[in-house]
């Protein structure tokens, strides 16, 4: 069994020499086997790979580890140079051009000479250029099927996704899923007529040719013929795959979205199997805006238009009819509202969630029941969001908070085509068109900075209560800034700026402009616009909305109930019976 | 850093986003004034070498940012021979981020290429060699720009078919640069060209072999600035007078005292004052930089009679291009060489041939009884930067190595 990394590697050369072949793609717990090799801030899917060969020797000590590398980018080339201390029984690593120039092909066929050499003589066998041929045209025609199909099908694109996180892909989607990562694709061109008449050496300049000449990786010079992926007719939406800490996606990323209609969700993973509550709402954001069929616009932003004259203040005429209950379940609290069939909010909780996500979800039900008294009964049905969405038992069905804050906000202000939501644990920026539909979102990654809990770390340290930091904050005199965008680092200049006895409010301004810059980053990756909307328990700290407003250059709506968004969004899904 | 500077940068970043062409202006009339304050009113200060090249470099740099139509955008590592021949000024993005981080104007290149603040070069040529960076980076400034862009791509191993590989691309080059620029290519330039690298490189061994006993009033910026002169400016007659002051300065100054030699790994992150204060080799100053290996990288021998063989040469032995075990041996030797107390590995914020290696060069620097640091950080954007904790490791580095001393 020999493993390889990476699609450019001469599989079927190595399988004409009768080898089985495998591409490892799996996930690890954490990296802290990894970390003792190579540093924390290395591609964590390369880290995976490095532990590789010491699991397999583990596993199979009869077999021992053989691998074929090639130097495709920074991170595997350091693999290969620090791979723990095991004992191959093969190693060849194969020094990948980064062109397809007939020099490069000469040079990549002289590689794969010296690697047909070295599996002769590990495998006792010979050369059979027949073998490679017909191997090759397996391939080639494997691509060309899958390039011709026509089925409707959700496209894997970016950065390799692990075993796990394909699977969970799969089942979140309402589609078949293909994965067209370097992992699931292998896109060969088709032998040239005639081959198997040709030297050994022709041969292998052909395939060699044929290796360099399919759909690049972004290392590869001509990067731009990835637009080929695509192509097929089929794919109805894009999960578009970075992985932390590789460096290549990013802007064939912005350039997508740039290029394409169709909807794109890009999420980032670690190769580790945790904390994939962001990756789980990201897609099944996606698979809703797929689900969900179009409203007719100017329609319906009048409904929601008389809908909102009437929920805005609680109602004391209850009727016994039907209440929705909305359900969010944030990291820092968790917001609960109750509307009747005709939209009026009839009451509303915002607690702590504390450590337990469901028990936080039960007292929140709870206290909506006593605030509705007799017609707590008439509740029917109730809908959780947000993070704990999953594990709240009274929930008939869940739907993301993309989408509920997307519905909440149309419902409050339909005018608004961008918001902004900055919750505790994560913040989001929405782009709705003019039906109130999802158009794009993006999510800030697995970091703190520039959100509510960066902010409440903050007043912590400047023992401040948050309405006391909402307040001074704007009484600054002195223009600074917080240069770190890691949270804990910013901590450190805030103790710093402490210790040099900076006035207080002008900390907090610093803090404020540290958070508006992020968001508005956001704002600019989803290519937002004004109207813009701000929801979220931030959207009442008056110096990061100044903050923000003098960013975008524009007056951001907020609603009375920006913590509520979220829930009532919930409840209006309720009410319609999601 | 200094607060004028940190208001001043603060300001133009601010203006750079509604009027570019003006924040652009301001810039390139300051670095004009520090260019002709480094050629007129040098600094006692400092080294003469040093205000020497930083002259020469702030004033590129202000032609840059005035009209650089006719100069191409290089990377470090790119032979610069021919376009000196040819004189299309070669400039390099590291050098202009790490310009504009020291004037507290928080631009990194592709930000002052987006804004409009630096305006579109001829040409972008740049090589794979050293990292990934390089490709991404490159290609979207091309982008941006709208401009040819080529790459040189170097091979890994450093066998005669490399060099052939790599040899007939940078000819290539050649014939490009002569398509877009209009100018003709002459040999008998070309030759002179690299004649200059060769006795840049002659000057600048022969201050190595004298750098370990004696010291530098500063060593941080200068070592930036010897990274910059021993690749893009080699071939240039600049290069040459460098390093014939450093020749001078490395005479004529005196003998090392208490400072710890380092041999420092990667980028200089200079606009750390933290870093500065610890590295400066002034009297507070405890460390003093002896030589950095992005330096030392490309001291290849060089035949002016093969110019293309020799900078195909200079390439792919690079001590940054193969594995790293190559950059680790370069940097072990160096460390002999100069008869350091230690070595510092700056493994720069998404640098992974530098991060990937971090941990296998302590191992084997400390095996070879070299004390190692290594200090995470980020060399041209400040908000990557943990300012006092990179502080605390270089001081408490700087105490182990004293203690060192003290009991030895």
């Amino acid at each position: 069994m020999i493993t390889y990394f990476c699609k450019y590697t001469p599989v079927e050369l190595l399988e004409a020499f009768g080898e089985q072949v495998r591409m490892p793609n799996w996930e690890v717990p954490d990296f802290t086997e990894a970390d003792a090799y190579i540093h924390s801030s290395v591609c964590t899917h390369a880290k995976c790979l490095l532990l590789d060969g010491n699991d397999w020797n583990r596993k199979h000590p009869e077999n021992r580890y053989a691998a074929v590398f090639t130097n495709c980018c920074d991170s595997v080339r350091r693999v290969n140079g620090c791979m723990p201390d095991l004992s191959f029984s093969f190693r060849k690593v194969l020094d990948l051009p980064h062109t397809a120039s007939d020099a490069a092909v000469f040079r990549y066929a002289g590689q794969l000479q010296s690697l047909a050499q070295a599996m002769a003589a590990r495998t006792g066998r010979v050369f059979c250029a027949e073998k490679l041929i017909g191997l090759w045209k397996m391939t080639a025609d494997a691509w060309e099927s899958q390039r011709e199909n026509k089925a409707e099908t959700i496209a894997v694109l970016g950065a390799r996704v692990s075993d796990e996180l394909l699977e969970t892909i799969r089942e979140t989607m309402p589609l078949p899923v293909t994965d067209l990562t370097c992992g699931g694709l292998r896109p060969l061109p088709h032998p040239p007529e005639g081959l198997e008449k040709k030297t050994d050496e022709e041969i292998l300049t052909a395939y060699a040719k044929a290796l360099l000449t399919q759909i690049p990786c972004p290392r590869m010079e001509d990067s731009g013929r990835r637009k080929e992926l695509l192509k097929p007719a089929g794919i109805r939406g894009i999960v578009y795959h970075t992985v932390k800490f590789c460096d290549y996606f990013s802007f064939e990323y912005a350039d997508l979205t740039d290029e394409t209609a169709l909807p794109v969700v890009k999420i980032e993973s670690d190769y580790t199997s945790q904390a994939s509550g962001q990756l789980s709402t990201r897609l099944a954001a996606l698979a809703e805006r797929m689900q969900r069929p179009k409203e007719s616009g100017g329609k319906d932003a009048e409904t929601m238009r008389e809908k909102k004259e009437r929920i805005l203040t609680e109602s004391a005429s209850r009727g016994n009819a039907g209440i929705y209950v909305g359900l969010d379940s944030g990291s820092t609290t968790t917001n609960a509202a109750a509307i009747d069939r005709d939209g009026r909010l009839l009451a509303s909780v915002i607690l702590r969630t504390g450590a337990k996500a469901a028990d936080a979800a039960d007292r929140a039900l709870e206290e909506i029941r006593e605030k509705l008294g007799p017609d707590a009964g008439s509740i029917a049905r109730v809908v959780a969001t947000g993070y704990g969405r999953d594990f709240i038992r009274a929930a008939d069905s869940t739907v993301t908070e993309i989408s509920c804050h997307a519905k909440g906000a149309h419902f409050c202000s339909p005018e608004a085509r961008t918001i902004i939501d900055i919750g505790g644990q994560d913040s989001k920026v929405i782009t709705l068109d003019e039906s109130g539909d999802v158009s794009g979102f993006v999510m800030n990654d697995k970091c703190a900075a520039g959100t509510g809990r960066f902010l409440e770390m903050m007043a912590g340290t400047l023992e401040l209560s948050m309405d006391e930091m909402s307040r001074l904050g704007l009484t600054w005199k002195k223009d600074l800034t917080i240069t770190s965008t890691c949270t804990v680092f910013a901590e450190s200049e805030v103790v710093s700026l402490i210790a040099q006895n900076t006035q207080t409010a002008d900390i907090i301004h610093a803090l404020n402009k540290s958070v508006a810059s992020r968001t508005v980053s956001m704002v600019r990756r989803v290519r937002g616009h004004a109207p813009f909307m701000m929801t979220g328990g931030v959207a009442r700290n008056a110096g990061v909305v100044k903050e923000l407003e003098k960013l975008l250059g524009s007056k951001l709506i907020i609603s009375e109930i920006p913590d509520l968004t979220g829930a009532l969004g919930a409840a209006l899904y309720a009410e319609e019976g999601m | 850093m200094n607060s004028v500077i940190e208001h001043f940068g603060g300001a133009v970043g601010n203006l750079s986003a509604i009027r570019p062409g003006l924040a652009a202006s301001i810039l390139s009339h300051t670095y004009r004034a520090i260019s002709r304050q480094a050629y007129h009113h040098p600094s006692k200060k400092r080294t003469a070498s040093r205000e020497y090249l930083q002259g020469v470099t702030a004033g590129l740099m202000a032609d840059l940012l005035k009209d650089p139509s006719g100069s191409a955008v290089v990377n470090i590592f790119m032979p610069c021979e021919i376009f000196h021949a040819m004189g299309i000024p070669a400039m390099v993005p590291e050098g202009l981020s790490a310009y504009l981080v020291c004037t507290a104007c928080e631009q990194p290149l592709l930000g002052a290429a987006e804004s409009g603040v630096l305006k579109k070069p001829m040409i972008i040529a740049s090589t794979t060699l050293a990292c990934d960076a390089n490709q991404l980076t490159f290609a979207r400034l091309a982008q941006i720009w709208k401009v040819p862009r080529l790459q040189i791509d170097v091979p890994y191993d450093t066998g005669r078919d490399a060099v052939l590989y790599v040899e007939q691309q940078l000819r290539d080059m050649e014939k490009t640069l002569e398509e877009v620029s209009g100018r003709k290519a002459d040999p008998a330039r070309l030759k002179e060209a690299v004649c200059r690298s060769c006795e840049a490189q002659k000057n600048f061994r022969e201050y190595l072999r004298l750098r370990p006993a004696v010291h530098f009033p500063e060593t941080f910026t200068p070592e930036l600035l010897c990274d910059i002169n021993q690749h893009v400016y080699l071939g240039s007659r600049e290069a040459v007078e460098f390093t014939k002051r450093l020749l001078s300065d490395v005479r004529k100054a005196p003998k090392l005292t208490t400072q710890k030699k380092i041999v420092w790994m990667h980028t200089l992150p200079n606009w750390q004052d933290s870093l500065m204060h610890i590295f400066q080799g002034a009297d507070n100053g405890r460390m003093e930089i002896v030589a950095s290996d992005l330096a030392l990288s490309g001291l290849t021998e060089m035949d002016p009679e093969k110019p293309y063989e020799s900078m195909a040469r200079r390439l792919v032995e690079d001590s940054f291009n193969g594995p790293g075990s190559r950059r680790i041996g370069a940097a072990l030797d160096a460390a002999r060489q100069m008869k350091a107390d230690g070595i510092v590995i700056f493994a720069q914020w998404g640098c992974r041939q530098t991060q990937g290696l971090v941990m296998e060069a302590k191992r084997v620097f400390e095996e070879n009884g070299f004390p190692t640091l290594i200090l995470d950080g980020d060399g041209a954007d400040r908000t990557n930067g943990g300012s006092e904790q990179i502080l605390t490791r270089a001081d408490a580095f700087a105490e182990q190595l004293e203690g060192a001393r003290g009991t030895a």
